[in-house]
């Protein structure tokens, strides 16, 4: 089989075994790989009523056909599980050198079930599996994790992905940290793994996939190397990171501040270059990119010379968000949430809320046992410990703003949530075709399926004729979006970084020359479509209706102030012209039948409609 | 009439300006704003910024003026304001 292994390794924690799980061709080449086969391995053991944490609930790392390969940007991997943070689909992916040895070791991926009896660790080397015991790793955070076991089995060829405290105390939010400071830090399945006592997966090896035209691929991955080396963003985010955005983004009222009550802050004390000016920073790259827009702050203060990021969606998280213009105290929760293991959206906006509720009264000094005002740093850094120790207020933050606005009785709507999952760093109110992404998207408000932004901002899809448009208007936005969050659905899958400027024909050429599959445009958008259909079927299953497609309250106010003052996104359109395009059934918000049947899914549209 | 530009984050550098106020002839457009800002700073641009054959900037770098992004070179300016120019780089 070329591009792939064919196989994932399904381990069972309970009974301690390991075995090879063998993967159809028909069923890679609907499912591509990633998070979307993930998707699919994991569909058949959901139960309605599942609780995320159970023994039984699934966890799954994988990469897909292009990592490995020498395509530029491909060593990303995907993680996915029942999200114990919204209880629907939950993904989250990242990069560094992991992905290349989950792909080294001989498989696509890795199915995890069951609940071992004390920490452990998994090891797999170059196709051989090994539970190890994890004791002395178990309190420790996610660096010092990953030292620990490079010192147990050597550095050479090795990486390592961890959960800190935080996924040990099964926080809502825990993310897993790999090679570093890199985290798959959305949807809490951090959390997912410490509730089987997992700790980490260490993985070494170098075993390669067949390729059907490896001198066709290595021709088209010159030509991409070169597409993205001279695409002028790729030299920007090399130089200043993703944070060079928060100034343009300002501008077009696209960053949130005062917990999505405002768009208007000092943007220059919160940029790429502001943090370039004040700290020497260096660059890295995940294995094989060109681009590398990680970022690490040397000097940073006594006692931590070096620390990671941070990038565009932490810094302001900790940031504007929090009326906090001080990068100090931003680079510290960052560290503090890469050090114990939590997802620094979901961290950043809980804290923005608790600031919100503590300016309504709502909490208090004597209630929350200290202050909690807009704008201090200090009680941000404290209140980040506060969540991962479980300590204080910090107990209730650790849960979410959903669950935090249902602790005080509070309008659900002030939840800065969908599906449970906080809403990031970007504005539906500047962009329509991000709103409606953000209502459906298949782990909630995310903005990486669709990053519509990119598309207003000139990224047009000419292969699916998604072009750019008035970015405050609803009218006709819904078929655009719908697909673009197909396509970057189906990045996942690949498992491509979105950072990447290739374009479809070349992706559909490079997956070609590495399967021997005749990729088109068309197909490739199908399997997106199949890919968000999958999931959306996964979380109806888990409950979701259409009555979850809906942007909070507290995002959908009018701004009385920067350029998007005054409109909004019109989400009744909106979410009926979406789910016109993706035949999703107004009524239940299920993927129609006859949708599935088209996508191929037969036996997912019999099981859900049975 | 006078308009105002901005050149944001690296892009300064790559200019080889932060600001300018340019003067252009009454009823001026992108299209005339563009080509004052290759007869000042082309010359010492950094290689790959200008589109040739649009005589422009190339799509990657992103006119702003109050939140709307100008696409158009046949846009019309008005005296007095500002147009911000950005790379595209749509954050995290």
């Amino acid at each position: 089989m070329n591009g792939y292994h064919g196989r994932f390794l399904k381990v069972d924690l309970q009974e301690r075994k390991t075995e090879d799980l063998p993967l159809s061709e028909d069923d890679l080449r609907r499912y591509i790989g990633g998070a979307t086969l993930a998707a699919r391995l994991i569909y058949d053991y959901v139960k309605k009523g599942m609780d995320p944490l159970a023994p039984e609930s699934p966890l799954v790392f994988a990469v897909g056909p292009l990592t490995g390969t020498s395509v530029p940007m491909v060593s990303r991997y995907a993680v996915a599980g029942i999200s114990p943070l919204t209880g629907y689909w939950g993904e989250a992916t990242s990069g560094g050198e992991f992905p290349f040895r989950l792909k080294g070791c001989g498989y696509d991926g890795i199915l995890i079930t069951g609940k071992a009896d004390g920490p452990v660790y998994l090891y797999v080397d170059g196709g051989k599996a090994e539970i190890r015991d994890a004791k002395k790793l178990w309190g420790k955070d996610s660096y010092v994790t990953q030292e620990l076991i490079r010192g147990e089995l050597g550095e050479k060829g090795l990486s390592i992905a961890c959960i800190g405290q935080a996924g040990e105390k099964q926080i809502s939010y825990a993310g897993i940290m790999n090679d570093n400071g890199r985290a798959a830090g959305r949807c809490g399945l951090g959390a997912l793994m410490g509730s089987k006592n997992l700790k980490a997966v260490a993985l070494s090896g170098n075993v390669k996939t067949d390729l059907a035209d490896s001198e066709k691929l290595r021709e088209l991955s010159r030509e991409g190397v070169a597409t993205i080396r001279g695409n002028l963003v790729s030299v920007a985010f090399r130089e200043y990171g993703t944070l060079m955005y928060s100034d343009m983004g300002m501008t077009l009222a696209d960053v949130p501040v005062k917990y999505y009550q405002k768009s208007v802050f000092p943007a220059s004390k919160v940029t790429g270059q502001a943090l370039r000016e004040k700290y020497p920073v260096e660059n890295y790259a995940c294995l094989g990119c060109p681009v590398g827009c990680g970022r690490v702050v040397k000097n940073f203060r006594k006692n931590l010379d070096t620390v990671d990021g941070p990038e565009y969606e932490t810094a302001i998280a900790f940031g504007p968000l929090c009326m906090n213009f001080d990068l100090d105290s931003i680079i510290e929760a960052n560290h503090l949430c890469n050090r114990y293991g939590m997802d620094t959206i979901s961290a950043g906006v809980s804290i923005a809320y608790a600031m919100y509720l503590y300016e309504k009264k709502v909490l208090t000094k004597k209630n929350a046992g200290m202050e909690i005002k807009w704008g201090d740093a200090k009680t941000i850094v404290k209140l980040v410990k506060m969540i991962a120790e479980q300590k204080g207020i910090g107990k209730l933050l650790s849960q979410g703003t959903l669950r935090m606005a249902r602790e005080f009785g509070r309008d659900e709507g002030e939840a800065a949530q969908i599906k449970g999952l906080e809403v990031p760093m970007h504005e539906g109110r500047a962009f329509h075709g991000l709103a409606i992404s953000y209502a459906t998207g298949p782990r909630g408000a995310c903005h990486l399926k669709g990053d519509y932004y990119n598309v207003e901002l000139g990224t047009a899809i000419p292969e699916y004729l998604i072009l750019p448009g008035d970015r405050i208007s609803s009218e006709g936005k819904a078929e655009g979006a719908a697909k673009y969050q197909s396509l970057k659905d189906l990045y996942d899958a690949l498992t491509l970084c979105k950072f990447t400027s290739l374009t479809v024909t070349q992706i559909c050429q490079m997956l070609s020359a590495i399967t021997g599959w005749e990729v088109t445009p068309e197909e490739l958008l199908e399997a997106g479509d199949r890919s968000v259909n999958i999931k959306r079927a996964i979380s109806n299953k888990l409950g979701l209706t259409r009555k979850d497609d809906r942007l909070p309250k507290i995002c959908l106010e009018v701004l009385n102030e920067g350029s998007t003052a005054g409109t909004l996104p019109d989400m009744d359109l909106l979410l009926k012209d979406y789910y016109s395009y993706r035949k999703w059934d107004w009524e239940t918000g299920r993927p129609s039948k006859e949708r599935l049947q088209e996508l191929g899914m037969g036996q997912i549209a019999d099981d859900l409609y049975s | 009439m006078r308009v105002i530009v901005q050149f944001n984050g690296i892009l300064a550098d790559w200019v080889g300006a932060r600001s300018a106020s340019v003067e252009l002839q009454p009823l001026a457009v992108m299209a005339n704003l563009m080509e004052e800002i290759r007869r000042r700073y082309g010359e010492h641009m950094r290689d790959g910024l200008w589109d040739k054959e649009k005589n422009a900037f190339k799509s990657q770098i992103v006119p702003i003026r109050d939140g709307e992004i100008l696409r158009s070179l046949d846009i019309p300016l008005e005296d007095g304001e500002e147009i911000r120019f950005f790379i595209m780089a749509g954050g995290g």
